[in-house]
């Protein structure tokens, strides 16, 4: 009979053998699954979001593949024509107009949508409860009112201008969202849509004439394409752009952000891929939302306009200098 | 920076506050050597500029753009209240002075310079909401001026005075605009809109010459003017804001106001701003409009010119140590 210290030595060795081989970690092969993401003009800090919480999945070794229209809405349009849809286990996507595209195609796989304001309206989904359909994925509708609020801290709007491009369906429901605090802060909206580039200098001009207090852009792929260009002549001419997009104010000079945290809704839609790829209905996830403001703002740009940034902002925004 | 200071507060705050307060002591520099080389006294004509256009203006301004709220008025009259009664209380028993009939330093020593110098610097380190609290923060103080404050040297309060103040009524004014919007039609919506910007813009072009209100009687002062007013002058700029220190750790603790987080960040921000409006508000210096000018000397006695000399130069330090405390223990996580 064998003594018990080394009864014990064997049972703690069969013990450690144990547990290492059901980690899912360690043990085991993690499953891959593969991923396409679907982009339009290329990877935002939403899509690192998106990558972290993928690559941090215990269960799953996750592969992605990624197809950037870079801007062009037919390019974007063959990609998902000609994508082999058996390849994959999951779909990305980012922004409406790629959401709405991919939807409407791939019907036997989940797709994953990011970036989409008005999921509702955009009818990718029936309800933001349940989508009734392939889809779920996280929205960055900001509210209005706090943005707003936020942006009576640093200036008085009278007249704001909303310039969007007038072929993408999103910034029409932004559009709408403040619509709908116009009464309520004593501001009138000048709608500034542009068709194409060449439509560019003539809607500035429109900008510049009407004396505007400053300037709206939606999260808008286009408009974001060609924002160094916008906002070099309006901080020319000393008109304050707002964005809804974070990243603007630090590649663009925009004076300030308020939407949400493309990182943080990243990591959002990230948690509903997961719990698809664990089996989960894309119907019984709801569409999720960030639930605070991420307010950025590029001091450089409030010095250039001569703008008075109150010092308590600090404490709740990202500066950039 | 010490580790103690630079764990409550970023470079970057200290850096912002002092883009604020620099430009402030620069504009009362200019207002300074004007009241020192002025040979035409022109001090009045200024006094009546700032009285009856651009403080106004700055009322009218600041209050149409922000949320009519009577808890938050509640909780600035209050702390108002309380702060000068213990620093009448205190200056009282340090000066040695009467609580009636006493001289006029002990309004020197109380009453600090709500209505000049504080309104730009709450707008330049706060925006429009520290204005719009200064605002209100003023209007109390020239309240208990009109009357604890000229029952305790003159006997009698003088509330038609208060009365004839025209800010109050552009105050009024600026409620109501913001409690009662009205839609006009479009042609004159554009020039009502022309006229908001016009009376902006005046507000914003006061904001500068009220600090120079403020410089201006300091440029007729002597250094030896400073002797009898030391303590009271000290006690203006140290005792009040750790008075209205303990105003707002009593507001905490009593829930008086909310430290809640909640998910409207801006909510809680709007509160701390208050407090921070109550503790600097507080730290001013005395009131140098107080200061009437006669001939080429200042209308006022040795000891509240003292005060007024002392409170204004200690101010220098003490006023960015009480933002920087406001940053450390009342903006920071």
């Amino acid at each position: 009979m064998p003594d018990l210290p080394r009864l014990m030595r064997l049972v703690l060795l069969l013990l450690i053998f144990a547990s290492y081989s059901t980690s899912p970690v360690w043990g085991a092969e993690r499953e891959v699954k593969r991923v396409a993401m679907i982009l339009f003009r290329g990877e935002t800090p939403a899509e690192k979001g998106f990558r972290t919480t993928l690559s941090s999945s215990k269960d799953f070794d996750i592969k992605i593949t990624v197809y950037d229209a870079n801007q062009d809405k037919e390019k974007l349009k063959s990609i998902i024509d000609e994508l082999d849809t058996s390849q994959f286990d999951l779909f990305y996507t980012f922004g409406t107009m790629a959401s709405q595209m991919t939807i409407e195609k791939i019907k036997d796989k989940p797709v994953i949508f990011n970036v989409v304001a008005r999921p509702v309206e955009a009818k990718l989904v029936n309800s933001w409860e349940s989508s009734g359909n392939n889809a779920t994925g996280a929205s960055n509708l900001v509210s209005m009112e706090s943005a707003f609020r936020t942006l009576s801290l640093v200036m008085n709007i009278r007249k704001l201008a909303f310039i969007y491009y007038e072929k993408d369906p999103a910034p029409k429901f932004q559009k709408a969202e403040i619509e709908s605090v116009r009464k309520k802060f004593g501001f009138k909206v000048i709608d500034v849509p542009v068709r194409d580039l060449e439509a560019i200098p003539a809607a500035l001009t429109k900008i510049i004439s009407e004396r505007v207090d400053a300037v709206m852009f939606p999260s808008d792929s286009f408009i974001k394409a060609n924002a160094n260009k916008i906002m070099t002549v309006l901080n020319k001419h000393r008109i304050p752009s707002v964005v809804i997009i974070p990243e603007m104010v630090k590649e663009n000079g925009a004076l300030i952000s308020l939407g949400p945290d493309y990182q943080k809704l990243g990591e959002l839609a990230g948690i509903s891929a997961i719990d698809v790829l664990k089996g989960k209905k894309p119907t019984d996830i709801p569409t999720k939302r960030v639930q605070n403001l991420s307010i950025s703002v590029n001091l450089k740009t409030a010095d250039k306009l001569g703008i008075n940034l109150p010092i308590q902002l600090l404490s709740l925004s990202t500066i950039i200098y | 920076m010490p580790e103690f200071i630079s764990s409550l507060v970023t470079p970057l705050e200290i850096h912002m506050m002092l883009r604020g307060f620099i430009p402030t002591v620069i504009i009362i520099f200019i207002g300074i050597v004007i009241g020192r080389w002025d040979s035409s006294r022109h001090q009045l004509t200024l006094m009546k500029l700032t009285h009856y256009i651009f403080l106004p203006c700055l009322a009218f301004s600041a209050l149409h753009k922000h949320a009519f709220d009577p808890a938050e008025i509640f909780r600035i009259a209050l702390a108002v209240f309380i702060t000068i009664t213990v620093m009448t209380l205190v200056s009282v028993t340090v000066l040695k002075e009467k609580l009636q009939g006493g001289s006029r330093n002990i309004l020197a020593t109380v009453y600090m310079s709500s209505g000049t110098l504080f309104p730009p610097l709450a707008f330049v380190l706060f925006g429009n909401e520290g204005l719009a609290k200064a605002i209100y923060f003023h209007l109390f103080v020239i309240l208990a001026y009109h009357t604890a404050g000229l029952w305790m040297v003159e006997g009698k309060a003088d509330l038609k005075s208060f009365f004839k103040t025209p800010f109050i009524y552009l105050m009024l004014l600026g409620i109501g605009a913001k409690l009662f919007p009205f839609s006009l039609p479009e042609g004159i919506e554009e020039f009502a809109w022309l006229s908001e910007k016009g009376i902006d813009l005046t507000a914003m072009g006061g904001l500068p010459l009220l600090l120079i209100s403020f410089g201006y009687p300091l440029g007729l002062l002597q250094r030896s003017d400073a002797r009898g007013g030391l303590s009271g002058g000290l006690l203006r700029v140290i005792a009040g804001p750790l008075i209205a220190l303990l105003v707002v750790y009593l507001y905490r603790k009593t829930g008086l106001i909310s430290m809640e987080r909640g998910y409207d960040a801006l909510e809680y921000l709007d509160h701390r701003t208050t407090e921070a409006i109550l503790v600097l508000g507080a730290a001013m210096p005395t009131s140098s409009l107080a200061m009437r000018l006669s001939g080429d000397r200042v209308n006022a006695g040795r000891a509240e010119t003292g005060t007024l000399l002392v409170s204004a130069a200690v101010a220098i330090i003490s006023v960015p140590t009480v933002l920087l405390l406001i940053l450390m223990f009342i903006f920071s996580d």
